[in-house]
């Protein structure tokens, strides 16, 4: 038993932190919603030199290879930084076609892990499609169905979101046939999506968490800093608490579908309510601790305040998972692993 | 990462669990705040400790087995699964003990631990004063020098189970000139000492769970300190460290109740309101994410970290899941939800009254949950302080 990151795992997050840090700050962020694609290639290219375009495509096609256990820490400095690239797409289309699709794999992931490629993931025949548009290819999986569509054949409807660095298409269902049909590939797919933007919803917890403390430290009301008084530092305590108990859920998500158990698509859903829900109170918590501030445009809290809202509701929201969770429930127990 | 034990902890978690299966006394004991279910739990502790399972993390000098805190856990949830009694020495065993494996004399380790472990002495612990609580440092009971020892004045108060217990923990102003943190000693004494008077106070069950301890000129002698004189703070917050961290609570409790709610909820069939499914799976969930958390602290540990202000928001956690999952059982029982064990109806339902009863003190105990929220907010967050 060993509830942390490798010392490997724990190097690629800092090399994530230290090179995000530096090419994705909350200008830059602003900078992306301003642009025609609402991301930009030069840091896509910029991040596969670390292999975070590649993370999860093979070896041998010049990606890193790993699994989900060595990504769930990249996605939450993904989540913290609010990256707008689609870092999550690229790692699942990337299992996917590898799993199922080996001719597709070989056309097209060396130039994913390159950065030279740009991919979005469309789950389901009414989803939305996260940078449809600016992406080279489109993985759409319907029911058991795996479709590969050019961003050139696409037809595609605008959908804006609120959060600027999302561009949101729906799309029309792909025509030709599918390079794969796999039940078991597509379900994978799923959970895989889910369990990453998991791992991104503890990042974003922690930054809405980190903005709330700094700005209570150094704002002044009755000559004490607002940090001081206990209404808000339990608001903030409790939004810590949240977050040190969703990560392991999300680890514990990883390993399970690392290791395929049986009952991983259920430690996803787990963990997907428990980030929801902990990443949801800190964005909430973030804009009250701001206070008029917080409702402005200018203040960044709304850059991570709406990706919060898109993430928490893209591959379902907390009632779904839930639900999904409490009909099991009723009928067998649930393998807690270990 | 690594979420599997080894083979090593499969196999002793098969030895507890047997051991268990084979001794755990049925039909569950009397209330240990009770006379009768007292005995009966100090027999337990006997039964336990003859085969080497009352404590099982200590070393095998003083009555354990040396289990590694993995093990500990293990034992934990198999000591939870299968519905054994509460732990009537937890104030000695969970609580002083690490206080007196790092503080203690090797004669005071060979005087007091072995009696503990085996239960022949229980242990009440006598911090609380009427005008010291959350605000601990306001102690005002006193000691003074005397030829060999120290004398004690004062009253103490919320000391659980010091009606039946034999020896208390007490914390004293040991210098009148120091301010607060400073100038308090730790002394231990048997409860029996000429000038200690004892008043039973009636817990929200109405049983003698607590007790006011009134101290009259007490001796105790320079063998009964605990750690250095006058540096009895430190001494007292390294047992409220491990009392918040991980001894006083482990998981295995909380996933005990858990599974308990969901057969609770199975069994009340289907129909049941939508919002009542979504607690229960919430409660499912909370007490797998407070066993997943552990392992995560548990591997710090293990790896040489140390448990720091962290640590509260176990605190804080456990308390407020063990309330939740004791409210969503009551809140399924309905208007059964008030029936006592007397009431024909009840059936297994006044167990779960008991149990919301004693869970609402969870938040109270072990330093309440608004200090807790402070130590989060102050020493892990670095919001400024307010007091």
């Amino acid at each position: 038993m060993r509830v942390a990151l490798s010392a490997d795992q724990q190097a690629m997050r800092e090399a994530t932190v230290t090179m995000l840090a530096a090419m994705c700050t909350t200008a830059d962020i602003r900078a992306a919603w301003a642009s025609d694609n609402a991301m930009s290639r030069e840091r896509w290219g910029r991040m596969a030199e670390l292999g975070l375009t590649g993370l999860t495509v093979p070896v041998a096609l010049g990606g890193l290879g790993a699994t989900e256990v060595d990504v769930v820490a990249i996605f939450e400095e993904t989540g913290y930084m609010a990256l707008p690239e689609p870092v999550v797409a690229a790692a699942v289309v990337a299992q996917v076609l590898a799993e199922a699709a080996p001719a597709e794999a070989a056309r097209r992931l060396a130039a994913l892990a390159a950065g030279d490629s740009v991919v979005a993931l469309c789950v389901g025949a009414d989803g939305y499609v996260n940078h449809a548009t600016s992406a080279d290819f489109v993985l759409v999986i319907i029911d058991d169905a795996m479709h590969v569509v050019d961003a050139a054949d696409l037809r595609a409807v605008a959908q804006p979101s609120v959060d600027g660095a999302r561009r949101l298409c729906r799309i029309e269902p792909p025509a030709g046939e599918p390079v794969a049909r796999d039940a078991a590939t597509a379900a994978r797919a799923v959970d895989r999506a889910t369990l990453f933007t998991a791992a991104q919803l503890v990042g974003l917890g922690r930054r809405c968490l980190d903005l709330s403390v700094a700005y209570a430290r150094e704002r002044h009301q009755f000559g004490r800093p607002i940090g001081s008084y206990q209404a808000l530092k339990h608001r903030m305590a409790d939004d810590w608490t949240a977050l040190e108990f969703a990560r392991p859920m999300v680890w514990r998500a990883a390993w399970s579908l690392t290791h395929d158990l049986p009952d991983a698509t259920l430690h996803v859903s787990a963990a997907k309510a428990a980030t929801n829900d902990a990443a949801s109170r800190a964005a909430r918590t973030a804009v009250q601790v701001h206070g008029a501030l917080g409702y402005t445009f200018a203040c960044d809290v709304q850059l991570f305040l709406k990706r919060t809202l898109a993430l928490t509701n893209e591959y379902g929201d907390t009632r779904h998972h839930r639900r999904r969770l409490a009909e099991v429930l009723r009928t067998r127990d649930i393998a807690r692993v270990p | 990462m690594d979420f599997a034990f080894d083979a090593a902890q499969d196999a002793f978690r098969h030895e507890a669990r047997s051991w268990l299966e084979a001794n755990v006394p049925r039909p569950a004991l009397a209330s240990l705040d009770t006379a009768v279910g007292f005995a009966a739990h100090r027999a337990w502790e006997h039964t336990m400790a003859a085969d080497r399972w009352s404590v099982v993390s200590w070393p095998e000098e003083y009555g354990g087995r040396g289990a590694s805190l993995w093990d500990w856990l293990i034992f934990e949830e198999e000591y939870y699964r299968a519905d054994a009694p509460a732990r009537v020495g937890q104030n000695g065993i969970f609580l002083l003990a690490p206080t007196m494996f790092a503080f203690g004399t090797d004669a005071q380790k060979a005087r007091f631990l072995p009696a503990m472990g085996r239960g022949d002495e229980i242990w009440a612990q006598g911090w609380s004063e009427p005008d010291a609580g959350s605000d601990l440092a306001g102690i005002r009971s006193r000691a003074r020098r005397a030829a060999g020892g120290w004398v004690l004045d004062g009253q103490k108060t919320w000391c659980s189970r010091a009606v039946f217990a034999d020896w208390i923990a007490v914390l004293c102003r040991s210098d009148p000139a120091a301010l607060r943190h400073r100038g308090l000693t730790y002394f231990l004494t048997p409860l029996d000492a000429p000038g200690i008077e004892v008043r039973p106070i009636a817990q929200l069950d109405g049983e003698p769970g607590f007790a006011d301890v009134f101290f009259d000129d007490v001796f105790v002698c320079d063998d009964h300190v605990l750690g250095a004189p006058n540096e009895g703070w430190s001494v007292a917050m390294a047992t409220a460290s491990s009392e918040r961290s991980l001894s006083l609570r482990s998981p295995g409790r909380f996933l005990a109740t858990a599974d308990r709610l969901v057969r609770t909820w199975r069994d009340a069939g289907p129909g049941v309101d939508p919002s009542l499914d979504d607690a229960v799976v919430r409660g499912w969930l909370d007490a797998d994410a407070y066993r997943l958390a552990t392992f995560a602290t548990v591997t710090g540990v293990a790896e040489g970290g140390h448990i720091g202000p962290e640590a509260s928001a176990n605190k804080v956690f456990w308390s407020e899941l063990d309330l939740d999952l004791h409210e969503t059982a009551l809140a399924l029982a309905g208007t059964r939800a008030e029936l006592t064990s007397a009431a024909p109806d009840a059936v297994d339902q006044a167990r779960w009254l008991d149990g919301w009863l004693f869970s609402l003190a969870g938040p109270i105990y072990a330093g309440t949950n608004e200090i807790q929220r402070d130590v989060i907010a102050d020493r892990v967050l670095g919001l400024p302080r307010n007091r």
